[in-house]
């Protein structure tokens, strides 16, 4: 997976340098849908090729379910936690 | 949202097309999906390349508490995360923690992930990290009325600058709208470096 580091770090350079080519820029945002819908079209084509997976696939679902349900309690129990302690003071403050 | 809806059919449509047989041969025989993810991570880079300064301008007028709130965002869902391996002994916690740490940016994070740990455990991050930004959207209201005005925010992970961020503003108020910006471009910046920090164990 380096290659994926490097090609991560040169296009952070190539845009630091071309950041005020806006047309540039456009073009490589819109360069980003495409790849992003050939890329999910892709892991979608590995899916439905293997019917393996594909047996599997309410199982997946469901273990990303839970997944999905213990990131979020566990940023918003933390989050809570962090507006108790340094939020909620100075809002009251304000709306004094 | 649009955009969201737009890019899972076209994952449907490759499930579709692959089950009907409808796919030219050569796209089955080759693998091009290294070469598209090295074309998206450089993409992705230019795109943070050009706005980093920005970025660093918009942290040195943030107050040093906003700068907590991306990273209790992180540390919350990993932790939260960390519980799976209890309910779920057969799921690694490096697995838990590779799915969770997309952040709800569940493109580009399962993209990685298929590259690196294949497409079971791709398929699921895309999955889970569809459904966070699905349940945050759904759950921003009651978030915010028990959890506080940062709930939502944490909730919706990377997802705070763009999709969710409507929704948010109009839970808890305007004056949020900033800092939900900032927590998303910070969490979109780091989900790639994060997810192959917890893969390269």
């Amino acid at each position: 997976m380096i290659e994926v580091i490097l090609f991560l770090v040169l296009g952070i350079l190539l845009g630091y340098f071309v950041r005020k080519k806006q047309r540039f820029l456009s073009i490589s945002n819109r360069l980003v849908s495409i790849s992003i819908y050939a890329l999910l079209f892709l892991l979608g084509v590995a899916l439905g090729t293997n019917s393996d997976l594909l047996r599997q696939l309410p199982k997946l679902g469901g273990y990303a379910f839970v997944l999905a349900v213990l990131s979020i309690l566990g940023s918003i129990v933390l989050a809570a936690f962090l507006y108790r302690k340094m939020f909620k003071k100075t809002e009251e403050k304000h709306e004094e | 949202m649009k955009s969201s809806l737009l890019i899972f059919s076209f994952f449907l449509l490759g499930i579709v097309m692959a089950q009907q047989g409808w796919l030219p041969d050569f796209l089955l025989e080759n693998d091009f999906s290294s070469y598209a993810l090295y074309a998206l991570v450089f993409l992705v880079g230019i795109g943070t390349g050009a706005d980093i300064k920005q970025s660093f301008m918009l942290i040195k007028t943030m107050h040093v508490r906003i700068l907590l709130v991306p990273f209790t965002t992180v540390i919350g869902t990993l932790l939260g995360v960390s519980i799976f391996t209890l309910i779920a002994p057969s799921f690694s916690l490096q697995d838990s923690l590779a799915v969770a740490s997309g952040l709800g940016y569940y493109s580009l994070s399962s993209l990685y992930i298929t590259e690196v740990k294949g497409e079971t455990l791709g398929v699921i991050a895309l999955l889970a990290n569809l459904i966070r930004e699905l349940l945050s959207l759904v759950f921003t209201p009651a978030m915010a009325k028990y959890f506080g005005k940062l709930a939502p925010i944490a909730s919706a992970g990377a997802t705070s600058m763009d999709t969710t961020l409507p929704v948010i503003t109009k839970a808890v108020g305007k004056q949020y709208a900033m800092l939900s910006i900032f927590h998303g471009t910070i969490l979109s910046i780091l989900v790639p470096f994060l997810v192959m920090f917890i893969l390269s164990f």
